[in-house]
């Protein structure tokens, strides 16, 4: 048994070469090594988001703390004694445990501890994760799953933390990913048609997307898109007037109070958040199939103007 | 032999419980013993080991069972399968419901609500959790694949009351997936309404026409103080509903604000803002009656 302990005691510190020595029997007929795997890392992350040792998880099973290792390591299974414990200790489902379909941020806070994310990014939580979406799926789609998943980690984000798209969060965590990727060239002046191309979805828009699917006309579409924008993020405040004689709308965009506090228009994003909101503006009809809308800035906040102004109309 | 309660359940109770329910699970299914066997990923010699009580039930075995049945683990972990439905369900009836909700008398809500839960749910989580949380209830989104359809109640009441204990399922979010039942208003339907062009004509047509028509046979809604910017609208239980459910509770906080919030959406129909909801009195807080005022100005 000890050499066990010290084998995977070198594993926890980073030399994963002796793991092939670890005595394991083979897995039984039927067993999934998907599901151990997964199920390993569904116990560690509950653990860590918990703060509770492999020791005291140990103690509730009644098992010895090696086979709580095991486990966490995708070596071993959990009777199903043992997860009826595990759901009973974290109030989570024995679904939610075997699935992973679980909201680790809950489970932290039941257990009084910090959400699982870095504190930078829960500093002035006027985000949501949902505005992340577009940026997460546009990378995805430009270098790959694995280089988003890496650029994550690199952030110390872990995907399965921003599973909820109305949960709350910082927008130093946007300004962050929006700045790796221009410093990348993921995002050019030609990509960013294709960041706003994502935004166009049921799974960005929420429950807005039923009342933009009910919108007949390219206007009446853009109305309503800014009219409930505080539901997608707080950071800035829209203001809509009639343009009177033109047939359109004039829209003033100004940052909110918190906003003093971020450099969300530094060096490296420049003008970038205006340049995006004026594609999304002007491509968002094409959520209804209507032709895009003319728009033309007469201010710039990000070149000097306490604000954006930008008057909208039909093409 | 009865088990203890939850909380004082030892593993040898829980096992006793699990070793009762899968031959109970095969009985009901009608399948025969090898097909029961490859549903639960066991060879004949396992299973017998198992009935021998040599050896438990592995999670994978459990897992294999549930996924082939489509129920949920924790339904068969707690032993609080309904058979009749599962068997049902099984023989491809998707539209089957447990005991619970099968009393058709007591038909009175729409399946839009369900529906609207389910989009809701597909949407913000995807489709795997959405079918998962049906089956917390044993549950098949197919059964309420016809929005005007009429249901149990408690259907809708027991979705967003589980809801409710999730995160991020605030007042307001429960409030936001009501306006989503805008989406699943009839073609037909919300023409004559877009037609409406204002507030003031669209709630009392609301009120007067579609309401009583489209949706439930539960609660009468009453369209109060209407002016050019807002109206008080009135919700209690029609007297058939109270002697229909005898004095049974099939309301609760969360369908209140549900409706609040399909009543705020209607104004998504004129191309507006969704209305905002100041709630004046609700029954489930201590409240007379539920009653908000809907602004939209």
């Amino acid at each position: 048994m000890s050499r066990v302990v010290a084998i995977i005691n070198e594993h926890m510190r980073g030399n994963k070469k002796d793991l092939a020595k670890l005595p394991v029997g083979p897995l039984k007929k039927g067993q999934d090594e998907k599901m151990l795997q997964n199920l390993g890392e569904t116990v560690k992350r509950l653990r860590k988001c918990a703060h509770i040792s492999q020791e005291q998880i140990a103690e509730t099973l009644s098992l010895h703390q090696t086979a709580v290792c095991r486990v966490e390591l995708g070596l071993q299974s959990l009777q199903p004694w043992h997860l009826q414990k595990l759901a009973e200790l974290y109030d989570i489902r024995v679904t939610s445990l075997l699935s992973g379909q679980i909201n680790y941020w809950q489970v932290a806070q039941r257990f009084n501890q910090p959400p699982p994310f870095p504190p930078r990014y829960l500093e002035l939580a006027f985000s949501k994760v949902r505005e992340l979406l577009p940026l997460l799926q546009f990378m995805a789609a430009q270098k790959g799953q694995a280089y988003t998943r890496r650029l994550l980690e690199e952030l110390s984000l872990d995907l399965v933390y921003l599973r909820g798209p109305d949960q709350p969060m910082g927008v130093n965590c946007t300004l962050d990913l929006l700045r790796r990727s221009v410093k990348t060239g993921t995002l050019t002046d030609r990509t960013l048609k294709n960041l706003v191309d994502e935004t166009r979805s049921e799974s960005v828009q929420g429950f807005l997307h039923s009342l933009y699917q009910t919108q007949s006309s390219a206007m009446s579409l853009v109305k309503s898109l800014i009219l409930n924008a505080h539901h997608y993020e707080s950071n800035f405040v829209y203001t809509m007037d009639d343009d009177k004689g033109q047939d359109g709308i004039v829209l003033t965009v100004k940052p909110a109070e918190h906003m003093k506090f971020l450099p969300y228009k530094d060096e490296t994003l420049g003008d970038i958040l205006c340049r995006y909101k004026r594609e999304y503006l002007t491509q968002f009809p094409l959520y209804i199939g209507a032709k895009p809308m003319r728009l033309e800035e007469t201010e710039c906040h990000f070149h000097g103007a306490a604000q954006c102004v930008y008057k909208i109309r039909a093409a | 032999m009865a088990l203890p309660d939850e909380e004082k359940l030892t593993a040898e109770d829980f096992y006793t419980r699990l070793r009762r329910t899968v031959p109970k699970i095969r009985e009901c299914i009608e399948v025969d013993h090898s097909s029961f066997l490859e549903m639960l990923g066991m060879s004949a010699a396992r299973y017998a080991e198992v009935a021998f009580r040599k050896s438990e039930y592995s999670t994978v075995e459990i897992s294999s069972l549930a996924d082939a049945l489509s129920v949920d683990i924790d339904l068969l972990f707690q032993g609080k399968l309904d058979y009749r439905a599962l068997a049902q369900q099984f023989r491809r009836n998707f539209s089957a419901v447990p005991e619970r909700y099968a009393d058709e008398s007591q038909w009175l809500g729409r399946a839009r609500a369900a529906q609207t839960i389910y989009s809701h749910l597909h949407i913000s989580k995807g489709e795997a959790y959405a079918r998962s949380y049906f089956r917390r209830f044993q549950l098949r989104p197919e059964a309420f694949s016809e929005a005007t359809s009429y249901v149990h109640p408690l259907i809708a009441i027991d979705l967003m009351k589980d809801l409710s204990s999730e995160p991020l399922y605030d007042e307001a979010r429960l409030r936001s997936m009501g306006t989503m039942n805008l989406a699943m208003l009839p073609a037909v339907v919300r023409e004559k309404l877009e037609a409406l062009k204002t507030p003031d004509v669209l709630y009392p047509y609301m009120f007067e026409e579609h309401l009583p028509k489209q949706y439930d046979r539960m609660f009468q809604y009453k369209l109060d103080r209407l002016t050019d910017s807002r109206c008080r609208i009135v919700v209690s239980t029609t007297e058939f509903t109270q002697n229909t459910f005898a004095g049974r509770n099939i309301d609760n906080r969360e369908s209140c604000l549900f409706r609040q919030g399909v009543f705020s959406s209607f104004l998504g129909l004129i191309g507006s803002r969704f209305a905002q909801i100041n709630e004046h009195s609700c029954v489930h807080c201590g409240g007379a009656s539920c009653s908000f005022d809907v602004a939209w100005n």
